[in-house]
């Protein structure tokens, strides 16, 4: 049984292609996505992957967490769930860029912490300070409005619709945010008030469909400096500025007593799996490359999680 | 273990298991790194996948140290399993329960009657591939639509069990329940940062869709309740596990036999292992005669789909567990009572595994019916 657990907020600060491979369409190279929903996902394997070879941990520990890299003499004391979306960026009339979500996505947001709660009595506290569920249609104060007809409405590429600016559940999730992971000194503490926008179900799922960025890509013949010939694709890429948030879990180590370190070993599983835990967060870089094109600047990632103080790091 | 289980007096728990990401049964076919780099999967797990992810769950409760030296009593040690026995998995959605469908029925083309396999007697069987030989065969008089039905309603498998046509509403597909997710995986060197060559693998997750869960009835664990997150299958993915207060196996009595009545249908509710492929290990192969606690009982004909081939991954062992053939759920057989009542046959069948292998581990979870006389409604 998973014993302890946190959440996981990645934000996207260059674009980030997780793929699926090639395929038949009029994107070449498409990212991830839930075959439900249509929503944006990063498999939990690639991020497993990326933690793996960022984690600020010694070889053994890394051993220990992750699991042997060739073999299976045990598995990994770590376990994640797929990178989910939260928040996605969309063109703004106003305001630049609004952060995008919609009741279904808080809804499952909501019942994945409240999946944690039920093995952290500590994270129940956190749960519960969440509002139950959020309004379409709702900004916090004028960042993003201008005033039609008497109206506030926000201009998100082309769609236009009505907001109430002062919605009190909207406000409390913000409180939220900003308590647990866009602290005071987070850059973007300050401007997710002014930001964050909930829009219907049906207009959310149009924007992560939509709205990714689609780049082309060539590869230039060294020789003539013109295109190679069929060399010519495009690939779909998260946007920047996208949030997304995975579920971080441990497990007690899965290894004979005589082989685990030292410094995470424990009679007690419930101890051990928080000792797992604690480690990983501690050896949790700040940034992180995930997804493609590394060495072109894409998929650089910023971390952060909640621990049972209420205080994100 | 051979035998039949489900007359412990261990109290019965009832478990629902929402899956939080897609989640991965592989296939028995080989999937080795740099050889295979598909790997097949199924949507819905057998039932030894999910008794050994809850049983590791426990034991992940436990101290290691004891269950390989002296064991516990509900999980037992690495040799020898213990007191904790799955007896059922089927799926839910929305409070509604559903189970495999009975092979062979299914809706007529072109129409929404449903069908389902009636016995035809032929008083002379000039030639029969199997043995025991049957004099009754079940078929279906009007053409069915191709893709069968492979779930049906717990109102819909009352219904069959009572002897009645289910109506077409109680049936579903897969797609109704899963949808196939693939997934491409590398594995990156880590001083090159360049994916490594033949290290591409290809595997199709399945996600349930709105409000689908797995259901599992257990009995003879020391834990009061099991609530949490736990891993399921392959891949480490997630679900969560919550103890559920009604058990909707009371909703499936056995059904009440006239007194004229000699005959009863046999239901798998899931996969079974018999030691002689599709027939348990106590009706003779010869004569199809057959007796069990006292009641004897003469096979008349069966329903039974291609097998399948269960195996699993034995995680003490670290290996895969031995490959079977099973008898698909949803199969059924007719038999006839000999010696003993209708009554007797229930007390014996209804609600017990009668796998003669890994019977605890969930396999062959069986209900008794009427046998039906209408052909469709």
């Amino acid at each position: 049984m998973i014993r302890k657990g946190t959440i996981l907020f990645v934000t996207v600060e260059t674009p980030l292609h997780a793929g699926t491979g090639a395929e038949l369409g009029i994107v070449d190279l498409p990212i991830q996505r839930e075959r439900h929903t249509g929503w944006p996902k990063v498999e939990a394997s690639g991020l497993k992957g990326a933690l793996r070879e960022s984690v600020d941990l010694s070889d053994g520990l890394k051993r220990a967490v992750f699991g042997p890299e060739e073999g299976d003499l045990h598995s990994g004391a770590l376990v994640l769930t797929d990178l989910r979306i939260l928040f996605f960026p969309v063109k703004s009339g106003k305001g630049t860029f609004a952060w995008v979500t919609s009741p279904e996505v808080f809804a499952r947001f909501h019942r994945d912490l409240a999946a944690l709660a039920s093995m952290d009595d500590e994270f129940l506290a956190i749960v519960e300070e969440l509002p139950e569920e959020l309004r379409e249609n709702t900004v916090i104060g004028n960042g993003l409005t201008v005033e039609v007809n008497g109206q506030s409405t926000v201009l998100l590429e082309e769609y236009s619709f009505g907001v109430n600016e002062d919605d009190d559940k909207l406000k409390k999730f913000v409180e939220w945010l900003q308590k647990y992971v866009f602290k005071k000194q987070n850059p973007r503490h300050a401007d997710l008030p002014q930001k964050i926008c909930v829009v219907e179900n049906d207009m959310f799922n149009d924007f992560v469909k939509m709205f990714t960025e689609v780049i082309t890509r060539t590869k230039i013949d060294q020789a003539t400096g013109t295109v190679q010939t069929g060399a010519l694709w495009n690939e779909e890429y998260l946007p920047a500025e996208t949030i997304m948030y995975s579920l971080m879990m441990a497990t007690p180590l899965m290894m004979k007593n005589e082989e685990k370190p030292e410094e995470l070993k424990n009679n007690n599983p419930e101890k051990e799996a928080k000792k797992v835990l604690q480690k990983i967060k501690e050896g949790l870089p700040e940034y992180l490359f995930l997804g493609g094109n590394e060495t072109v600047g894409k998929g650089l990632v910023s971390l952060s999680v909640i621990d049972k103080t209420g205080e994100a790091s | 273990m051979i035998g039949m289980l489900g007359m412990g007096g261990n109290e019965m728990k009832v478990f629902k298991i929402a899956p939080l990401d897609p989640l991965f049964f592989r296939d028995p076919r080989p999937f080795t790194a740099g050889e295979q780099d598909w790997a097949g999967s199924f949507p819905f797990p057998w039932p030894g996948t999910v008794y050994g992810a809850i049983r590791s769950a426990i034991l992940s409760r436990r101290e290691y140290k004891k269950f390989l030296t002296k064991g516990y009593t509900d999980i037992g040690n690495p040799k020898q399993k213990g007191t904790f026995h799955l007896r059922a998995l089927f799926l839910s959605q929305n409070g509604l329960y559903y189970f495999p469908s009975p092979a062979g029925v299914g809706l007529e083309k072109g129409a929404k009657n449903v069908c389902v396999p009636t016995p035809f007697y032929l008083p002379e069987v000039i030639f029969s591939p199997v043995t025991p030989e049957v004099t009754e065969f079940l078929y279906v008089k009007k053409d069915l639509k191709a893709s069968l039905p492979l779930w049906i309603s717990l109102q819909g498998l009352k219904e069959f069990l009572n002897g009645k046509t289910p109506r077409y509403t109680n049936l579903k597909g897969n797609e109704d329940f899963f949808i196939p997710e693939p997934k491409v995986g590398i594995k990156r060197d880590p001083n090159t940062h360049a994916s490594e060559l033949h290290q591409l693998y290809r595997a199709i997750h399945y996600r349930f869709l709105n409000n689908v869960n797995l259901t599992v009835i257990v009995e003879g664990i020391e834990e009061e309740t099991l609530s949490g997150v736990f891993t399921i299958g392959g891949e480490r993915r997630t679900a969560m596990v919550k103890e559920e207060s009604s058990n909707p196996l009371s909703l499936l009595p056995p059904p009440k036999f006239d007194s004229s009545e000699k005959r009863f249908v046999l239901y798998l509710a899931t996969p079974a292992i018999f030691e002689r492929g599709w027939l348990p290990h106590w009706v003779d192969e010869e004569t199809g005669e057959g007796e069990f606690e006292d009641v004897k009982l003469k096979l008349v004909s069966a329903a039974i789909s291609s097998y399948l081939v269960v195996s699993g991954w034995d995680v003490q062992k670290k290996g895969p567990k031995d490959l079977y053939r099973a008898v698909p759920a949803g199969s059924f057989y007719i038999f006839e009572v000999l010696e003993g009542s209708l009554g007797d046959v229930a007390e014996v069948f209804h609600k017990r595994n009668i796998s003669d292998i890994s019977p605890e581990e969930g396999y062959g979870f069986a209900l008794v019916g009427k046998v039906f006389k209408e052909v469709s409604q």
